[in-house]
């Protein structure tokens, strides 16, 4: 009998940044308790915790841990970098909102810390075990975030439409994977690699399978037509978790998602599972940019705008090749920094919570706030995708893989659907500069934390629209590591 | 010994009734139940399978699956409190403040 030792060499660097984020949310919490009156403290330190976990990235080493459930590469460290930086923005937005909305608690940033290891359990998961707890712990704290303004009615309308659709979709995660854990007799992907290389393509156990696991992670994903929660949830939440839930715990599950598919060739093609997804990633392009137009509330805007993003994102998703994994994980980390910079300006521009912010409420703003106005229009540019943008390049390497791997038509749609979105982005930039101001305009209050945050999002969206290089070698090395 | 696919055919059918729970009541908490009878119902399967196959792995997938459960409980009930203060209803079709 072969016994394998329980843990690994390494063990401990593989999983630092876990470790640092876990700790650093229970050390958070405890200071908040024992020393109530240095609350203001509890952001800082915060980012000080995030920051120690992008340093433990440069001592983790690749390979496969905990029995092969864990697989460490360089495009997961890419991707929990993402994870860290969106964190890093939505605790910096946080701050001065927590303290404007009076409940400056140390729990609310633990709770970013507990998601963000449950998305780097999604991102480095080998097994369908560890990505379903990752994606439960994500989950958990995104109910507890989203309803954490409970004093107001409209947060924790989000929150109750949150965690029963959450846990709906939960339900259909986890049938999917006992089918496949009966089909395949294990739930290792590894194991599934092994049997999909021979795997009868027309057995309907494994059709159903699919799509149990793929409706539910596509209400984790807000894809058309699984949606319905995104636009309540967004404009109920707190505007800088509004923010951070629209790009990290997407960016988490289409890692998780570029695993299983990729260990489920050549099935995948064969079954047409494939045209599924297309379907869906149609289907947000065209409903996500259609319904946008409709909608005067900025975050709701927002929040079907992020639908039609996730559409962009699924393009790259249908042919599993290491250029594509690339182009993902340049998009998501574009999005991040634009979609949060978006909803931190709101954050930052409105009285309070309930305070709706739609377009008639930022006429003139661009004049009155030139900061926060330039803000707004650099982020609404790099999400309509214009030029010198990092949106330009993240969209252009997008569409490109589609067409170098022959999704043409969806491409073309893609293409076509990202210039109808155009229209309502600028229309954000029109009222921002060429309508009137309202009168009953109100004071806010300088920012320091928030300013820093939206210089990062600013810097970073010209960094990567003007210097791509770097990146997409970076990320293009990396990927081809994971994917031929 | 009792065939597996019996307890496949009677997981699908608890499956189902969750589905459908879920989907017509109107009071949170048995919205919350059937979740709860949908995640059980994949537990059975897990059991199953487990049997069928003289695995450990499926059983243990089952613990991690009702700590979930456990704790989707405690978060999900907090909220319904939450909501009850507000409201004094767990309607869900009360909650309606927004609106496309």
């Amino acid at each position: 009998m072969n016994l394998t030792p329980l843990l690994e060499n390494g063990w401990i660097n593989a999983i630092l940044p876990e470790l640092i984020l876990s700790l650093g949310g229970i050390l958070l919490i405890l200071f908040d308790a024992f020393a109530p009156k240095l609350r203001s403290a509890t952001a800082p330190l915060a980012v000080i915790v995030f920051v120690a976990a992008c340093w433990g990235e440069l001592f983790v080493v690749g390979g496969n841990f905990f029995g092969d459930t864990y697989q460490i590469s360089a495009i997961t460290v890419i991707f929990d970098c993402t994870f860290l930086l969106a964190a890093i923005l939505a605790t910096l937005f946080a701050k001065a909102y927590l303290a404007r909305e009076g409940f400056e608690r140390g729990e609310f940033y633990a709770l970013l810390m507990w998601g963000t290891v449950g998305m780097m359990m999604m991102a480095k998961g080998l097994d369908l075990l560890v990505i379903v707890l990752g994606l439960e712990l994500l989950s958990i704290c995104i109910f507890i975030l989203v309803g954490f303004h409970r004093r107001i009615a409209v947060s924790n309308e989000a929150s109750l439409k949150y965690f029963l659709m959450g846990a709906f979709a939960t339900g259909f995660v986890l049938y999917g994977t006992a089918l496949f854990y009966g089909a395949t007799g294990s739930t290792n992907l590894a194991d599934f690699s092994r049997y999909f290389a021979t795997a009868d393509a027309s057995n309907p156990l494994l059709t159903i399978a699919f799509i149990l696991l793929m409706s539910g992670l596509g209400f984790k994903l807000a894809v058309a037509p699984f949606h319905g929660w995104a636009p309540d949830v967004y404009q109920g939440a707190p505007s800088p978790i509004g923010g951070w839930l629209s790009t990290a715990p997407k960016a988490a599950t289409l890692i998780a998602l570029v695993r299983i598919f990729s260990s489920m060739t050549p099935v995948i093609q064969q079954a047409s599972w494939m045209k599924m997804v297309a379907a869906l990633s149609i289907l947000s392009m065209i409903i996500g940019n259609a319904v946008a137009i409709a909608q005067r509330d900025l975050k709701r805007m927002l929040a079907y705008s992020g639908i039609a993003h996730v559409g962009y994102m699924l393009i790259a998703l249908l042919s599993l090749r290491g250029e594509s994994v690339a182009a993902i994980s340049i998009y998501v980390i574009t999005y991040a920094l634009m979609n949060i910079g978006a909803f931190g300006v709101i954050s930052m521009l409105a009285k309070n919570q309930n305070d709706p912010q739609t377009l008639d409420d930022i006429a003139g703003l661009g004049f009155r706030r030139p900061f926060y106005g330039l803000a707004l229009t650099i982020c609404m540019f790099s999400l309509s995708g214009l030029p010198p943008t990092a949106g330009f390049i993240a969209k252009f390497y997008i569409f490109k893989t589609a067409v170098d791997s022959g999704h043409m038509t969806i491409a073309v749609i893609g293409i076509l659907t990202s210039i109808i979105s155009v229209y309502y982005y600028l229309r954000v930039v029109y009222f921002l500069y060429m309508k009137e101001a309202d009168a009953t305009s109100h004071a806010i209050d300088p920012d320091f934390f928030g300013t820093g945050a939206l210089l990062i999002s600013l810097i970073g969206i010209f960094a990567i629209g003007l210097f791509p290089t770097p990146l997409f070698n970076a990320a293009g090395a990396a990927a081809r590591a994971l994917l031929p | 010994m009792i065939p597996t696919h019996w307890f496949l055919i009677l997981s699908a059918i608890l499956f189902t009734i969750g589905v459908c729970g879920v989907l017509t009541r109107r009071n949170g908490i048995t919205i919350f139940m059937c979740i709860e009878l949908m995640v059980n119902a994949v537990n059975l399967t897990f059991v199953a399978y487990a049997r069928q196959f003289h695995q450990i792995h499926g059983l243990l997938f089952v613990f991690f699956v009702m700590a979930i459960a456990a704790a989707e409980a405690a978060v999900g009930l907090a909220i319904f409190i939450s909501l009850f203060h507000h409201r004094h209803t767990i309607d869900v079709d009360e909650a309606n403040l927004m609106r496309w």
